[in-house]
């Protein structure tokens, strides 16, 4: 009986050592993708509302949404580590960009300037290159062309 | 020696067990906060709520466009999902949530195959309100369509790829 408990005891004193590596092991291993995939959908779905919307609405309605959309991964930015960055600042400079057209399409060329000036910093800190003005349109309207997802 | 070894065999025993368990605890954690999941509180400040809301939206929407059994019980998720963006209020990074709900009209009358029209003056209001140029259902309708479309036409090129990879 004494043997026994002896036992019982190392048995639950492993237990309880182990139990929380376990928890931190999963946590550090499940966690970086569970934060992965909650981003990506949000945006994804996020982007394909306002992607609907921009190819739809009249320009006032597009231009509202595309600056949340923009203010959004903003928050994100300074909320969360960015998971999928590359594409993160591709989207963010298509969102931009749009947003530049359609100051430009409006007449304030100086709001069209800014947007493109972002665009290109944007594209800065992700590729450590500066593009021209003629690439980053070229860009948005390649992006303006793809089918409807 | 004899001594020793039932009690390393219990501390070895121990220590699998514990691990196990613990990684089990998380795991059962993250699984029932999984956005695909019904019910589940949304945490958090105004943007925590928009982010996770769109996150369960993303995985509904998944599961309604693969025509899965669970479609109607995505369609309620999405509903729920809706009503809480709609609680955030007007933040500055709230979605087209009137685009979302119209969506959701389209999707609802795809599964019951047939129109309703109170539901089709709904979605025209709701398009009307989102600026849209041309706000008829049949628009929604379709552009539904296409767009389901196009992500199959990318899932089948997508597995095409990979399988010609996987040849190579």
């Amino acid at each position: 009986m004494k043997c026994f408990l002896k036992y019982a005891v190392v048995l639950l004193v492993a237990i309880f050592i182990a139990l929380p590596c376990g928890y931190f092991y999963a946590e550090r291993d499940i966690a970086r993708g569970s934060q992965y995939l909650e981003q990506t959908n949000a945006l994804s779905e996020y982007e394909t509302l306002v992607e609907i919307q921009y190819r739809n609405a009249d320009d006032a309605h597009s231009k509202d949404s595309l600056l949340h959309l923009v203010s959004f991964m903003n928050q994100l930015q300074e909320r969360q580590k960015i998971v999928a960055h590359r594409a993160f600042a591709n989207d963010e400079g298509i969102a931009l960009m749009r947003l530049a057209l359609l100051e430009e399409k409006a007449g304030n060329a100086k709001d069209s300037q800014q947007y493109i000036k972002q665009t290109r910093d944007v594209f800065e800190r992700e590729y450590h290159k500066n593009y021209s003005e003629d690439f980053l349109r070229k860009f948005v309207a390649k992006a303006n062309l793809q089918p409807e997802i | 020696m004899r001594k020793w070894l039932p009690i390393s065999l219990c501390m070895v025993a121990g220590l699998a067990l514990g691990f196990a368990t613990g990684f089990v605890i998380y795991l059962n954690h993250t699984i029932f906060n999984n956005p695909a999941m019904v019910n589940i509180p949304v945490r958090g400040d105004a943007f925590n709520r928009v982010l996770e809301s769109m996150a369960r939206l993303s995985s509904d929407e998944e599961i309604v466009t693969s025509g899965s059994k669970r479609s109607s019980l995505a369609l309620n998720n999405e509903e729920e999902m809706l009503r809480r963006l709609n609680n955030v209020g007007s933040a500055a990074f709230s979605p087209p949530i009137k685009v979302a709900e119209a969506r959701l009209l389209v999707r609802r009358s795809f599964s019951i195959s047939q129109h309703d029209p109170q539901t089709d003056a709904r979605m025209q209001l709701l398009l009307e309100e989102s600026g849209w140029a041309i706000p008829t259902p049949d628009h929604m309708r379709e552009l539904i369509r296409t767009i389901d479309r196009n992500r199959e036409d990318i899932c089948s090129c997508d597995s095409h790829t990979a399988k010609e990879s996987q040849r190579k």
